[in-house]
């Protein structure tokens, strides 16, 4: 593994909340990827992607229920913020802390 | 009857009074800057500001325990730390050197066009949420926060364009009745709430919504998508019966504003009206109101130069009078004072009219010109009604007893006895300075009944002028000192068997209304616009739940606790 591919990391995740990404899933999750410091993306497979950090941008993805989205990470912290988010997202967007 | 259709989008029916909700739309010029880190710093500056303000109104609903409402505020305040928003607006700024307005506005619109290019109708609708924030930001950037508008006390339906989250945050839902909307989506925020809350909601009404007037009294069909204006009283009782078999079990919009309003274990309550005028006289019977709790005499000859006449009064109190056929009327008598002289009458340069010589206080001063062409009219009046005489500001027994010396003289200068149906005229006095209250057991004893006048009770048991803008927030409100010596005017009377009314904007508020309820009132006059109102609220109560709540509260140094469990209560139905 190069030290390259060590600051980048992604995972697969199913998006189970009954609306998507709508305004509290939205507003949850880039509120808590806007702590990190390394960039995150979104994207759904084969559509388009977006700024994690973004409420707007995961809203425009349109990422309907029950749909896998992939959350990928690059910069410093990005194994953490990777296994952060997919765990909101795994645990429906439940408890903010 | 008029009726406005539009569509359904929160089920049940109301019938209350509007409140129009005005707005105003910040105008956005395109100017050249020639400072740009100015302009961002104001951009940044007022994002933080809507974002200060958002958190406010977000705290606000946790504490009236609105949950739901709280989040969504929290999630669209996210809205305003979104990095491409903020790309957008600096790079109007730095590139194209705009005003911050501009590019604020610009940054809107191209977040909005992300939105609204979604199929799904949930995700268009969340545009007016971006739009409400849009707003905001705007006005936070022409000269900071917006002055809020002002927000009715007592309970209300609201006229809008439409509604956005945050204007629904700002009203206290516990005197939210139902939704007007001109426009408006099914799934707006607003609406989302609304459905949570119970509360009715017709949108898509149009811009006749418009032709509703502050204070009218409307019905919202929150099942048939349809508002109905200028209801009269026979309209109402069909339209009463065409909605029972969907409104049984709703408890707390009981639309029945004809039939006495009795409590869930069958306590009756006389649900009367204050009135001034002939004019609210026929609109508080045409809003169901069992009686006239209050007549405000001086009102009804107002702009008078000289004492109204003897016939001049009698025809005037006899037309109400055979309106509230078999009902009580209560006249009170004029209740002038060197703060609002009256009639030419002249009265004394005073340093402090609210202490000075007023109501029972001027009429025994002036029996020959004021007092008894007033009774001999209540005398000459008659009618179809049963007529009581409400003695205003009484603060000793003596002026009760001076007041019956003129009354019976009165009397038998007309030849009447006390047997005749004039003679059998009940006589009560307004308890509103404290030294009658606390004496209420020995008043009791003078008279028929007692009106609670909690608006000079207020006033003077605090020593808080109510006048007095400075004074506006003083924490009485939540203060039990009223409600104690409300609880004891009211053991009073009923040791002595007398009925005890209140009138005055206290009663008026939903919480206090329950309260009184608890602690056995039996009447309750308030403006025509709420009866329908109070006899819904007094339909959902149980009288030993409130009792229970009223004793809780008065062993209490601060009742507000006691005023969220019953508002609680009262959004549980």
């Amino acid at each position: 593994m190069t030290t390259e591919s060590a600051l980048r990391h992604e995972i697969t995740v199913v998006l189970k909340d009954k609306t998507g990404f709508h305004t509290r899933t939205a507003a949850v999750f880039s509120r808590r990827a806007g702590a990190f410091d390394c960039s995150i993306r979104v994207r759904q497979p084969n559509k388009k992607e977006a700024d994690g950090k973004s409420m707007l941008g995961l809203m425009s993805l349109g990422v309907k229920t029950n749909v896998p989205i992939t959350i990928a990470a690059e910069g410093p912290g990005a194994e953490e913020a990777v296994a952060a988010l997919s765990e909101l997202v795994e645990n429906d967007f439940g408890v903010e802390s | 009857m008029k009726t406005l259709k539009g569509i359904a989008a929160s089920s049940g029916t109301v019938i209350g009074p509007a409140h129009i909700l005005e707005k105003r739309i910040p105008i956005v010029e395109k100017r050249m800057a020639v400072d740009s880190s100015h302009e961002w710093r104001r951009v940044q500056g007022a994002l933080a500001g809507v974002s200060d303000s958002l958190q406010k109104l977000e705290e606000n609903c946790e504490r009236r325990r609105n949950k739901d409402a709280a989040e969504i505020i929290a999630s669209n305040a996210q809205f305003l730390a979104d990095p491409e928003l903020r790309t957008v607006i600096r790079e109007y700024i730095d590139n194209q050197h705009t005003n911050a307005e501009w590019a604020v506005q610009k940054g809107f619109e191209f977040s909005l066009g992300l939105l609204a290019g979604q199929e799904d109708e949930y995700l268009q609708a969340r545009g007016k949420d971006l739009a409400e924030i849009s707003r905001q930001v705007l006005s936070a950037l022409n000269g900071g926060s917006e002055q809020p508008a002002e927000v009715p006390r007592t309970p209300f339906v609201v006229i809008a364009g439409s509604l956005s989250f945050c204007d629904l945050a700002a009203l206290d839902e516990s005197l939210l009745l139902g939704i007007c909307l001109a426009q408006g989506s099914d799934n707006d925020h607003a609406l989302i709430l609304a459905r949570s809350a119970g509360i009715p909601a017709v949108i898509s009404l149009g811009d006749d919504v418009f032709s509703i007037s502050n204070d009218e009294v409307v019905l919202v069909d929150g099942n048939h998508g349809l508002i109905h204006m200028d209801v009269d009283r026979n309209a109402l009782v069909t339209l009463q019966d065409q909605m029972r078999p969907e409104i049984s079990g709703q408890g707390m919009f009981r639309l029945d504003p004809f039939s006495p309003a009795a409590t869930r274990d069958g306590l009756t309550i006389q649900v009367m009206a204050n009135i001034s005028t002939l004019r609210t006289a026929h609109a508080a019977y045409e809003a169901g109101a069992d009686g006239v709790g209050l007549l405000r005499t001086e009102c009804l000859f107002a702009g008078r130069a000289n004492v109204p006449l003897e016939e001049d009064q009698a025809r005037a109190y006899q037309e109400i009078c055979n309106l509230f056929r078999g009902k009580e009327v209560t006249i009170r008598l004029f209740d002038v004072g060197s703060d609002k002289p009256v009639f030419g009458l002249v009265s004394p340069h005073e340093r402090n009219p609210a202490l000075g010589l007023r109501g029972i206080r001027f009429c025994l001063a002036e029996p020959e010109k004021l007092l008894k062409p007033q009774i001999r009219s209540i005398l000459r009046a008659g009618g179809k009604c049963k007529l009581r005489i409400l003695l205003p500001m009484v603060s000793a027994a003596s002026e009760i007893s001076a007041f019956k010396k003129v009354f019976d003289e009165c009397r038998q200068e007309m030849s009447l006895s006390s047997s005749s149906a004039a003679g059998r005229i009940q006589i009560g006095i307004m308890i509103e300075v404290p030294s009658a209250a606390v004496m209420a057991d020995r008043m009791a004893q003078e008279v028929d009944f007692f009106s609670i006048g909690t608006n000079d009770l207020t006033q003077y048991l605090y020593a808080v002028d109510r006048t007095n803008s400075s004074l506006a927030n003083f924490p009485g409100r939540e203060d039990n000192a009223l409600l104690r010596l409300i609880e004891q005017v009211i053991k009073a009377a009923h040791d002595h068997g007398k009925i005890v009314g209140l009138c005055g904007e206290w009663g008026q508020n939903p919480v206090n209304l329950a309260l009184l309820v608890g602690l056995g009132i039996d009447e309750i006059s308030v403006n025509s616009s709420f009866v329908g109102t109070a006899k819904m609220l007094i339909g959902a109560l149980d009288s030993d739940e409130m009792q229970r709540l009223a004793r809780k509260a008065l062993g209490q140094s601060d009742i507000r606790k006691i005023r969220e469990l019953i508002q609680q209560r009262l959004a549980r139905d």
